[in-house]
């Protein structure tokens, strides 16, 4: 077997580096083929479905013809490369509306590595201007949604760039608190300090309801933003995503170019994120079709549904990620998600239905339902 | 090449505003309709079924016929407009709709149509006048609805013309809702039965509406008779939430087929070869998508031909068909489903299941043998579960879960005896028709469909109590 701290240290080493800073070719190719060697090695799962189609790391020159596993497979199996019993995390998708079907599981070994991989990337696109901000959470804390992935990096974020009067508006018990969230609205437009609103999309779609309810309308202070994330065509209310923009405008006075849709999934260990504030940011000519990036560490390409084939460069396709930040389970990972995969990132173009929704928009649609 | 069809075969309508959709390779123009027009709609097709009442049941037999003809004749040129239609609206290959055709445009000529009626009424002048009723002492009589509104589902070509004829043969008069999938075939033959009989075809409109436009089909709903809704849960809820009181509902929802083969058939591989290729073809008829098409094969075991071996047969006839009978081109939504069954499958047996995914290499179909005590739908598309059973009780127990989905059942395989106790067996679970696997996809023009009399329920049955002198 490789030795996997070299290894790990070669990949954490790549956490550090300039968001915008494009691997090398050669140096990703490397990078994933040992990444592919050392899971191929110590996941027997994952061992067999190469070999059932006659793959070995002896055959892989370039990142994409690793084999990617179906996010699928995360239902019926640990997919580790690595001792399940060892995780330090374990998180759990969220399972279908309806409720009935597996859920996917996804044992994280080392803990560090998500962590590596978040922070900057959050930083990088939802406060590409500050080093902190307050922050408000409508995601449940960790402690009380121990198997989420999105509590986990909420909480992960809150703590390291959090300033004081953070805080969560939300518990598993009673929802939202409403009336939480317009106290901590009225403080920061007292003292004049912008916001960071972390929520799934249905939750904001919550949010909003109850200011339209109140016909209350406020005015964040300048710079408040807003990361959302996950589908929110929950199973009652469904807002299409520029209509919600124009809402959080209208109501909380958030910029369209301030909300920052994130895309990720329980199985992968870094996120993407809609690059529109850092570009704007930085002074860079913003992309005409709304773009998301991932970090340096995450290479993707479009494939044919059916044949799992590349398509031509900016067609639509479903996603094929690779993370190296997945070292210890699989990095190599074929989703459900349609997109086009462009020069400047990726335009997302849904999830297939049938397909389970991730994040915990479903666990909070759930609550929600409870609650009203 | 891809022109626009006229989606549409609706009494003279004021409206003069028309929408174009398109659905996979085909567009379609469709007016875009109030709920104000889809009353006028009704109340054209309420005169037209007046005058319905006058005309012979034969002269309704024969026109229905000649219309049939007409579009189900290979030199007829509706036929050829079906086939250059029907593969661009539905994804199926062009030999599907051939295949799909050819075997149901039997069920609409004349003699089927005469079997059906004495089938199902006995005397079909029971919709004419008051007859006695054999069994009671009083006179009944029975009339169609007006009108029928019909939901149409995509999924398989034809139903929804076997559908609007049920209701022609009752004298009801028909609005018929298609599915975007298949906005094809009902509108063909309407147009098909007002060029041999033109006040026959006064009773019958279809068009198309989005199933979101519920305005549309509250007002549909809220005049008719009866509704016959075709398709999912969605599809089947939303015309119960929209219908009247009184409306009856017929409501066809998603079902599940399934194969059973005794160890009468897995005698020696001939057998066994044969019995695979009529599977593989119940399975790729409709590429599954019929309320009929097995979704699992249960395969005795302790036969010199094991379950495994003949999931290995399947998958070669599955192979051989695609040639002559080729899958459809799936959406990116129907191929996600194929790779999460297939994965699913794969991934369970790298947990130790007893499963495994045939053929090895990706093909556009599966044969998925899975020793575990569960069944699960298949994700369609020529994916095929194949179940292993020691004792038809073992079985019956595993599809007991799906009671309520449960249709046709094929045998294969069993003796005389052990066939009858089999088939009661399986209709205490669930199941309302027990066949072969050859005749699997195409029933009889008078089945019970899903447990019911299709044209019984659709008629309102009057009864004249006579005294007792």
């Amino acid at each position: 077997m490789h030795a996997p701290e070299n290894l790990r240290k070669r990949v954490a080493a790549l956490f550090a580096q300039d968001m915008d800073q494009r691997i090398e070719d050669d140096l990703f190719d490397a990078l994933a083929r040992d990444v592919f060697t050392f899971q191929f090695e110590s996941c027997a799962p994952y061992r067999a479905f190469c070999t059932r189609r006659g793959i070995t790391p002896a055959d892989v020159t370039r990142w994409f013809e690793v084999p990617a596993v179906p996010t699928a497979a995360f239902k019926e199996l640990p997919l580790v490369s690595g001792n399940p019993n060892n995780a330090e995390l374990v998180f759990q998708t969220s399972g279908t509306t309806s409720g009935e079907e597996r859920r996917g599981i996804h044992y994280v070994l080392d803990g560090a590595l998500y962590r590596g991989s978040l922070l900057p990337t959050f930083r990088a696109f939802v406060l590409p201007d500050v080093n902190s901000m307050r922050m408000l959470s409508l995601v449940l804390p960790a402690a009380q949604a121990p198997h989420s992935s999105l509590s986990y990096m909420v909480q992960t974020v809150i703590d390291t760039f959090g300033a004081s009067g953070s805080t969560y508006c939300i518990d598993s018990q009673h929802g939202i608190d409403v009336d939480g969230v317009l106290k901590q609205f009225d403080v920061a437009i007292d003292a004049a300090e912008p916001v960071c609103i972390l929520a799934t999309s249905l939750a904001m779609v919550h949010m909003v309801e109850a200011l339209e309810q109140r016909n209350l309308e406020v005015s964040l202070p300048r710079g408040s933003r807003i990361m959302d994330t996950g589908g929110y065509k929950g199973k009652t209310r469904t807002i299409p995503a520029e209509q919600l923009r124009d809402l959080y405008s209208d109501l909380l006075g958030i910029p369209p170019e301030a909300c920052v849709n994130e895309y990720g999934m329980t199985e992968m260990l870094s996120q993407f994120y809609d690059a529109a504030l850092r570009d704007q940011t930085l002074g860079r000519e913003r992309s005409a079709a709304p773009i998301k990036r991932g970090p340096p560490w995450v290479r993707s390409r479009a494939v044919d549904p059916e044949t799992l084939e590349a398509v031509t460069p900016g067609e639509p396709g479903i996603l094929h990620h690779f993370d190296l930040a997945n070292l210890f389970s699989i990095a190599s990972l074929q989703t459900e998600d349609l997109g086009r995969v462009r020069a400047d990132g990726i335009e997302l173009l849904g999830r297939l239905p049938g397909a389970a929704p991730r994040g915990c928009s479903i666990a909070m649609d759930i609550l929600l339902d409870r609650r009203s | 090449m891809s022109s626009t069809f006229d989606a549409f075969h609706l009494p003279a309508t004021e409206s003069v505003d028309y929408a174009e959709v398109t659905a996979r390779a085909l567009t379609i123009r469709v007016p875009r309709l109030t709920p104000s027009d889809v009353q006028a709609i009704v109340a054209r097709l309420r005169d037209a079924r007046t005058r319905l009442l006058t005309i012979p049941l034969a002269d309704i037999v024969h026109a229905i016929d000649a219309a049939a003809a007409m579009l189900t004749d290979p030199h007829a040129e509706l036929y050829a407009e079906a086939m250059r239609l029907l593969p661009a609206a539905t994804g199926y290959s062009p030999q599907m709709c051939a295949y799909i055709l050819e075997h149901m445009a039997p069920d609409w000529r004349k003699d089927a149509l005469d079997r059906l009626l004495i089938a199902e009424l006995g005397n079909p002048a029971v919709l004419d006048r008051f007859i006695d009723d054999p069994n009671t002492d009083r006179r009944i009589t029975g009339r169609g609805p007006d009108p029928c509104l019909h939901v149409f589902s995509g999924n398989v070509p034809g139903v929804a013309v076997t559908s609007l004829i049920r209701a022609l043969l009752v004298r009801g008069a028909s609005l018929g809702k298609t599915a975007l999938d298949e906005p094809v075939l009902p509108v063909l033959f309407a147009r098909a039965l007002r060029s041999v009989a033109p006040a026959i075809a006064d009773t019958v409109a279809v068009t198309y509406w989005a199933s979101g436009q519920t305005e549309l089909l509250d007002a549909a709903a809220s005049e008719a008779d009866v509704a016959v809704v075709y398709g999912g849960s969605d599809a089947v809820r939303a015309l119960r939430r929209a219908a009247a009181p009184n409306t009856r509902v017929v409501a066809h929802g998603p079902r599940l087929s399934i194969g059973f083969v005794g160890r009468g058939a897995l005698r020696n591989v001939e057998s066994a070869r044969k019995l695979a290729a009529s599977i593989a073809r119940a399975t790729a008829t409709f590429d599954q998508q019929g309320c009929v098409s097995p979704h699992a094969v249960f395969v005795q075991l302790g036969a010199p031909v094991e379950p495994r071996e003949l999931a290995e047969f399947i998958t070669e006839e599955l192979d051989t068909l695609e040639r002559t009978l080729p899958r459809a081109r799936l959406t990116p939504e129907e191929a996600a489903a194929v790779r999460n069954a297939k994965t699913r499958a794969e991934f369970a047996a790298y947990a130790g299941a007893e499963t495994t995914v045939l053929p090895l290499e990706d093909r556009p179909f599966a044969v998925i043998y899975d020793a575990r005590e569960t069944v699960e739908p298949s994700c369609l598309n020529r994916v095929l579960y194949v179940k292993t059973f020691a004792e038809i009780h073992d079985a019956a127990r595993v599809l007991q879960p799906h009671h309520a989905s449960l249709q046709s059942a094929a045998l294969a395989g069993f003796g005389t005896h052990e066939a009858d106790a089999i088939a009661r067996l399986l209709v205490d679970t669930g199941i309302t028709r027990i066949t072969d696997f050859d005749r699997l996809p195409f029933p009889t023009a008078a089945w019970h469909h899903d447990g019911s009399l299709p044209l019984r329920e659709l008629i309102r049955y009057a009864d004249w109590e006579r005294s007792a002198d």
